[in-house]
């Protein structure tokens, strides 16, 4: 668990970067910091790690002030993807992934065969990437590097600045899909920072709407989506905030209970698409509705264009 | 590509034999009956014997080589370039040796124009011949070398020069090596922690870099006069001991501040740079000199290092000799060795530091396992510019009796002696060029693997 207890940070001009903040992240949780470029996200998780001291407030981890655990230690036991990646170019990759360990004092077995597991779970084939240097990797393979190496002495923490920027977008999809299976995975407490907000709707448990060094609003996403708490959130979520809210909800919660004239010819849609694909299918069938369908090919519902009116 | 692969002519091979045959045309040897006239320039026909004949029809031969479109020429080429030095070196201790017999002890014979264009025209015509005969360019070396060996150049001026100088010729090559060496490792040591601190503190960059490129543009001449009058009043004045107990007094007091509750306190860090500064400039001349007698195996020089009441003038520190020579060498290697530190540290990336903060490493650990291996390849490039001007620059101790191979050259220069002079300076360049391609694989072996 990581607490923000009224938490500023200005720099010398007197330039006001962060302005109390109060948050907490539970254990196990994903929360996803995120505002415009310069709104102070980075500023914010790097208070977590000690990588900057906060000018008032104070920051516990787990219950301890951390502004009294020694730095050094405190970061060994939080993972952190840095933004600009920053794999060590004179290592290769396994010695990429075994630093901290290496300095921890693990064995060199133990090491190697945890690096090994862990490029395995980031989608790298250790046997082909492991003896390469960073610089024969690609962008998105050293983000996932970069991701193996925190995670390498198994933190309970980890901070994530940014760790797809470097990708172009259809690897990022495919790194946002992979890091939610990861996520079920690791059962870690991780902050992560993004200026992208469809990534931030993927893949958060909670998301923190930052701008101007204050929190904007606190909230699940889809909550967020629903209920924009002013005006500068609901224009970062965007115009079309509805559409992406159903995209988080699945069409079972909108169709309708198949009334007597089920088996009808019409289009089908899967049970567990979400409601914005349904709809996309609906603008494209001829029909006016379509079958919903289980994994076993039973209709379990009906849904067309007037049950998107009922949005819950 | 339907051609057929036969030879074609070797142009390389033909321009290498034209080129010996051109030789001709310039003088072969340079014979000075004593050091006062200007010397006689001897051409071809001048020479006697059969042998530079023979080597003139070699190169004739070498250069027809080239268009000959046979298998065979690469070995024919090959024992025709063997036959053409063998010649020369003939013809060239021939005619020394009828040239300088009854000519008086100041006669000297010199190598001239054409055989220097002969030398070229070997380089060239064995980088021809190699390309057909894998061997030719060891034997040609081979060949050369056993010229050498076999005295062919031993009554050439150098050589005669270096015989009638070679009792000294070795201790002042071991005093030019400890010398230069001497002032680089001083270097290091006042470099490398120079630069780091440039590299943490913006505000001292500038001082750094700027106060070392200043150091390098002070005349050395302008310099040993400076350092005369205070060298010279330290050496009679001061004692071993009392130097000693300076650097104890300031290592202790600066470390003593360092612990104190109030060293993160502003006014502290000036106070401490100031006392690590004047313990430095104390020790360091010290070291340099302590570094260089026992390079040079001074054990007379070392004892008084443990003798607290001996003067420092018994240590080496005087206003002439190696002292003065040891200062202005350490603060020429400056430059070289802060830039490129400086260079290597700047180019670590941000992300890198970064990472390796935000990871858990303390500050030592950053500098070992992340900063150091990216940054030493530059810091090595620096040593080897450091130790090959130091090793050029090192002659200049003679001039204030300091040794080394420049005493050679002083001496030449004062007798009108160029073969003297080439006794000094040969070795210097030759040297450097070893020391350079020392250290360059020194540097390709330290380099990492991921940052090749
Ligand atoms: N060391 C510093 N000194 C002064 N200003 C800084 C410093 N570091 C960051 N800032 C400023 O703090 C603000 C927030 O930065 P950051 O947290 O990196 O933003 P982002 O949300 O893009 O990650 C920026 O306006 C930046 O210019
Ligand atoms: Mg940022």
């Amino acid at each position: 668990m990581i607490e923000f207890i009224g938490v500023s940070k200005s720099y010398n001009a007197g330039t006001v970067i962060l302005n109390d903040i109060s948050l907490t992240v539970e254990r196990g949780e994903l929360v996803i910091l995120i505002g415009p470029s310069g709104c102070g996200k980075s500023t914010l998780l790097r208070l977590v790690n000690r990588m900057i001291a906060p000018s008032s407030g104070q920051i516990l981890i787990g219950g301890k002030d951390s502004a009294l655990l020694d730095p050094v230690e405190l970061r060994r036991g939080i993972g952190y993807v840095i933004q600009s990646i920053g794999l060590f170019p004179h290592m290769t990759i396994f010695e990429n992934v075994e630093v901290v360990p290496s300095i921890l004092g693990t064995q060199k077995a133990e090491r190697r065969s945890r690096a090994e597991s862990l490029l395995h779970t980031v989608g790298l084939e250790p046997g082909v990437y492991g003896s390469r240097y960073p610089r024969a990797l690609s962008g998105g393979q050293q983000q996932r590097v970069g991701i193996a190496r925190a995670l390498a002495a198994d933190p309970d923490v980890m901070l994530m600045d940014e760790p797809f920027s470097a990708v172009d977008p259809i690897t990022r999809g495919g790194l946002q899909d992979e890091f939610l299976r990861i996520k079920t995975e690791i059962n870690k407490t991780i902050v992560f920072v993004t200026h992208d907000i469809d990534e931030a709707i993927k893949i958060g448990d909670r998301v923190c709407v930052l701008n101007a060094g204050a929190v904007q609003q606190f909230d699940t996403p889809e909550a967020l989506l629903r209920a924009p708490a002013n005006d500068f959130v609901a224009s970062f979520l965007g115009e079309d905030r509805e559409l992406k809210r159903l995209s988080l909800m699945p069409v079972t919660a909108l169709m309708r209970i198949p009334p007597s004239n089920a088996g009808e010819a019409r289009g089908q849609v899967l049970a567990s698409s979400s409601a914005r694909d349904a709809l996309s299918q609906l603008m494209g069938a001829s029909g006016r509705e379509l079958n919903v369908m289980d994994v076993a090919g039973n209709v379990i519902g009906l849904i067309a264009m007037s049950d998107y009116g009922r949005n819950p | 590509m339907t051609e057929t692969r036969g030879l074609k002519l070797n142009a390389i091979t033909v321009l290498g034999g034209a080129i010996g045959v051109l030789s001709a045309s310039l003088p072969w040897l340079l014979f000075r009956p004593n050091r006062l006239v200007q010397g006689d320039a001897l051409a071809v026909w001048q020479l006697s014997g059969p042998w530079h004949w023979l080597a003139l029809v070699a190169w004739a031969l070498i250069g027809l080589s080239g268009l000959w479109r046979s298998s065979l020429r690469g070995y024919v080429g090959t024992a025709l370039l063997v036959g053409a030095i063998a010649a020369i070196a003939l013809t060239i201790s021939s005619n020394a040796a009828l040239l300088l017999s009854g000519a008086g002890e100041f006669a000297r014979v010199s190598v001239s124009g054409g055989v220097w264009l002969m030398l070229l025209a070997i380089y060239i015509a064995a980088f021809g011949v190699g390309t057909e005969m894998k061997f030719a360019a060891p034997m040609v070396l081979l060949a050369l070398l056993a010229t050498f060996v076999l005295g062919a150049y031993s009554r050439l001026g150098p050589a005669v020069e270096y015989a009638a100088v070679s009792d000294t010729f070795f201790t002042e090559l071991l005093r030019h090596f400890a010398l230069s060496i001497a002032a680089v490792i001083v270097a290091v040591v006042i470099g490398v922690p120079l630069a780091l601190l440039a590299v943490r503190n913006s505000r001292l960059e500038g001082l750094v870099l700027g106060g070392a490129g200043l150091l390098q543009t002070i005349p050395s001449l302008a310099l040993f006069g400076v350092l005369l009058a205070p060298l010279a009043w330290v050496g009679r004045s001061v004692s071993v001991g009392a130097v000693l107990a300076i650097i104890v007094i300031g290592a202790l007091l600066s470390f003593a501040i360092s612990r104190l509750p109030v060293s993160g306190l502003s006014g502290v860090l000036p106070v401490r740079f100031a006392l690590v500064g004047v313990t430095a400039l104390v020790a360091l001349p010290m070291l340099a000199v302590l570094i260089y007698n026992a390079l040079i195996g001074n054990l007379g020089g070392l004892a008084a290092f443990v003798q607290p009441a001996a003067l420092l003038s018994s240590a080496g520190i005087r206003g002439i000799g190696a002292a003065p020579a040891l200062v202005a060498l350490t603060i020429y290697a400056l430059l070289p060795i802060v830039v490129n530190t400086f260079v290597g540290m700047k180019s670590v990336p941000e992300g890198v530091i970064d990472a390796a903060k935000g990871m858990g490493m303390n500050q030592r650990q950053v500098f070992l396992r992340a900063e150091l291996p990216i940054a030493i390849p530059a810091m090595l490039t620096g040593l080897r510019g450091a130790t090959v001007l130091s090793f050029g620059l090192t002659t200049v101790a003679a001039l204030i009796g300091g040794g080394g191979l420049g005493f050679f050259i002083l001496r030449g220069v004062d007798a009108n002696a160029p073969d003297l002079i080439l006794v000094g300076a040969a070795p210097i360049v030759i040297l450097a060029l070893v020391i350079d391609a020392l250290l360059r694989a020194l540097s390709a072996v330290v380099t990492p693997k991921g940052l090749r």
